[in-house]
């Protein structure tokens, strides 16, 4: 997977070089692109009767996880930039690291010192580095993470501007369990869809 | 200015379309559970046939008599075996005994449990085996593999049940990870407590008995069969070895799991400690004494007037309660009133054991096989380990080491102490 990653950044950055007929080394400070963006994940979620326990359900219970991310790509058309977004989701039952192949889109003339928006997307994998409790009983696995947003930017005064943007965000992962040994022995998957709605405030430069 | 307005719109409208966003989490559980299994006195008593030989597919005990070896296939029947070469041991024929569990055999009689009845087998040709006699209606109830069957006398119907894999998927909440635990047969888990665990019985009786492995609850002594079961010692009397009849029951109490004859005592493994029954007269068999320890599987053997207790933790109630040893225990019973514990030794997993000439195979279920030298018993040394086997009990005899496992029958040469090689193995048929 992560070797994927690599292939296809060298491949972004080949293609970049490739389109302006300009030193790639020298103009790379110019057509580096930064999004660095906190927030929080909106959700909510509840059970439908299980098969198992008629009688049983769960209410409507909303959540709120918080999220960090950073984007670092170049421009690679106009205002159009690619690149690699690393970031952490802390969801209740697990921190994800969705590493994803990205790019934003800012719209307006950039020498503009006027609000602009922005739209952007970010499609990658959740890795699950961060959990400990991986056992012989016990295995948790990642899965896809996407993360379409559009935004406003504004100008700081300086070169930066402060973010603000909205967007969705899907996470899946899988969670195992197993109990070993004796005679009522189980194994238990559940399946991880979340689907957010993240708000996230940031800056870029 | 009016486009900023129609922006923040737009940004509004997002906001509440994103907001109604929802998890979805799907729980997928396997997980072993029972199944219920009826089984009327007329299916079974006319169970009982000859079948050509068949692949081991839950293999249980194993008694051996002569060139043949008999394995146990839980509830089914018995796998007869010509083991006349250990290293190709061939299959001879299957005989389905429903609900059987233990056997013995004296000269051409294979006698045999079937749920609630006692069954004698002639086994002078193999591959036509007959039922020439059956003693109705002995055993009320058992336990085997975690599961206990129950004769209800109102329906005339045997209640048994047996374990299946159940898998179901249901959506469930993201946020709140439910524990989830197996549902269990309410009925198999009511009754599901002591079974069937470990001793080592080397059958020391009549020339024309067989051996059995350490797990057995059948011994034979002279003409007298003692066939424990969870509370009582059942004895049948063999002097006419076609026609057993029931003697006497005698109530030993809870938890008995084993017994193995020794000298003219009776050994007994329970869940609690070791029974020492005086057996002098086999008629009557009277109790001596017993040393207890904690609640535990324990099988037993004795040789030199040294008895081998392994005791073994489980950490599901069901089998032998909350018992938290894995040892093995060394007791002197050269004074069968008295006896004392002098050692014990740590070990993983302890299932059945067997000695021979100070040679001690100790069955270490998923541990594999471990083997000791046990010269000293106060200094009893591991000699060897064989892994990646499943195994719980085995037969030294002669030489030749038969250990049963859930993954089939091993055959190993241990007439070099120091260095077990294997003879054979019988595998049992991969399902999955």
């Amino acid at each position: 997977m992560k070797s994927i990653f690599t292939f296809l950044f060298c491949f972004i950055l080949s293609v970049a070089y490739s389109q302006e007929k300009v030193s790639f080394g020298k103009n790379l400070k110019n057509r580096f692109v930064n999004y660095t963006e906190f927030g929080v994940l909106f959700g909510r979620g509840y059970q439908i009767t299980p098969i198992n326990y008629s009688y049983y359900s769960y209410p409507v219970k909303a959540s709120a996880n918080i999220s960090f991310q950073t984007f670092n790509g170049v421009k690679v058309y106009k205002n159009l930039a690619a690149g690699i977004t690393v970031g952490v989701d802390w969801y209740s039952t697990q921190q994800l690291i969705p590493i994803s192949l990205g790019i934003r889109n800012s719209f307006g003339d950039s020498s503009n010192k006027k609000v602009k928006t922005f739209a952007g997307i970010d499609a990658g994998y959740g890795f699950t580095w961060l959990s400990t409790g991986d056992t012989e009983y016990q295995k948790t696995r990642g899965g896809l993470a996407l993360n379409p947003m559009v935004g406003l930017l504004i100008p700081t005064g300086g070169q930066a501007n402060f973010t603000l943007s909205i967007g969705y965000k899907y996470n899946a992962f899988q969670t195992e369990t197993y109990s070993g040994a004796g005679d009522y022995s189980y194994y238990n998957r559940i399946d991880y869809s979340l689907n957010k709605m993240s708000v996230k405030l940031g800056v870029n430069f | 200015m009016k486009g900023s307005l129609i922006k923040l719109f737009l940004l509004i409208g997002f906001t509440f379309v994103l907001a109604s966003c929802k998890d979805n989490c799907q729980q997928t559980t396997t997980y072993r559970g029972t199944e219920s299994v009826l089984i009327t006195l007329n299916e079974l008593r006319s169970s009982i046939k000859v079948l050509p030989a068949q692949d081991l597919e839950s293999p249980g005990k194993i008694y051996v008599k002569d060139n043949f070896l008999f394995i146990n296939e839980l509830k089914k029947g018995i796998h007869i075996i010509d083991n006349s070469n250990p290293s190709a041991p061939r299959a001879l024929a299957f005989v389905k005994i429903l609900g059987n569990i233990d056997m013995a055999v004296k000269g051409n009689i294979l006698y045999a449990d079937s749920y609630t009845d006692f069954v004698a087998l002639d086994i002078s040709n193999p591959n036509a085996v007959k039922e020439i006699s059956r003693v109705k209606d002995v055993f009320n109830y058992g336990t085997i593999d975690g599961i206990t069957w129950n004769f209800n006398t109102n329906d005339q119907t045997i209640y048994d049940a047996k374990w299946k894999w159940y898998t179901t998927t249901q959506e469930v909440a993201c946020e709140n990870q439910m524990v989830y635990y197996a549902q269990y047969d309410k009925f198999a888990l009511a009754n599901a407590s002591s079974s069937s665990s470990s001793f080592s019985a080397s059958g020391v009786s009549a020339n024309s008995v067989g051996k059995s492995g350490s797990t057995a609850r059948f011994a034979i002594v002279d003409d007298n069969l003692y066939a424990v079961t969870q509370d009582e010692m059942k004895l049948f009397n063999l002097s006419t070895p076609e026609k057993p009849t029931k003697d006497a029951s005698i109530k030993l109490g809870f938890g008995i799991e084993t017994i193995f004859p020794y000298k003219d005592k009776l050994f007994l493994g329970t869940t609690t400690g070791m029974q020492i029954w005086e057996n002098s007269n086999p008629k009557a068999p009277t109790y001596l004494s017993r040393l207890d320890h904690v609640r535990a599987c324990d099988p037993v053997v004795v040789e030199n007037d040294i008895a081998y207790v392994t005791l073994r933790s489980v950490s599901n109630f069901s089998r032998c309660g909350a018992a938290i040893a894995n040892q093995l225990d060394v007791i002197d019973v050269s004074n069968p009133a008295v006896p004392t514990l002098k050692k014990t030794y740590q070990m993983d997993s302890p299932y059945g054991l067997g000695i021979d000439k100070n040679q001690l195979f100790i069955c270490e279920g998923t541990n594999g096989l471990k083997t000791f030298n046990a010269t000293d018993p106060m200094n009893i040394t591991q000699v060897q380990q064989f892994k990646e086997m499943d195994t719980f009990d085995v037969i030294p005899l002669n030489g030749v080491l038969m250990l049963i496992g859930k993954d089939g029958l091993y055959q190993y040469d241990y007439s070099n102490p120091n260095n077990l090689k294997l003879l054979s193995k019988m595998l049992v048929k991969k399902t999955n």
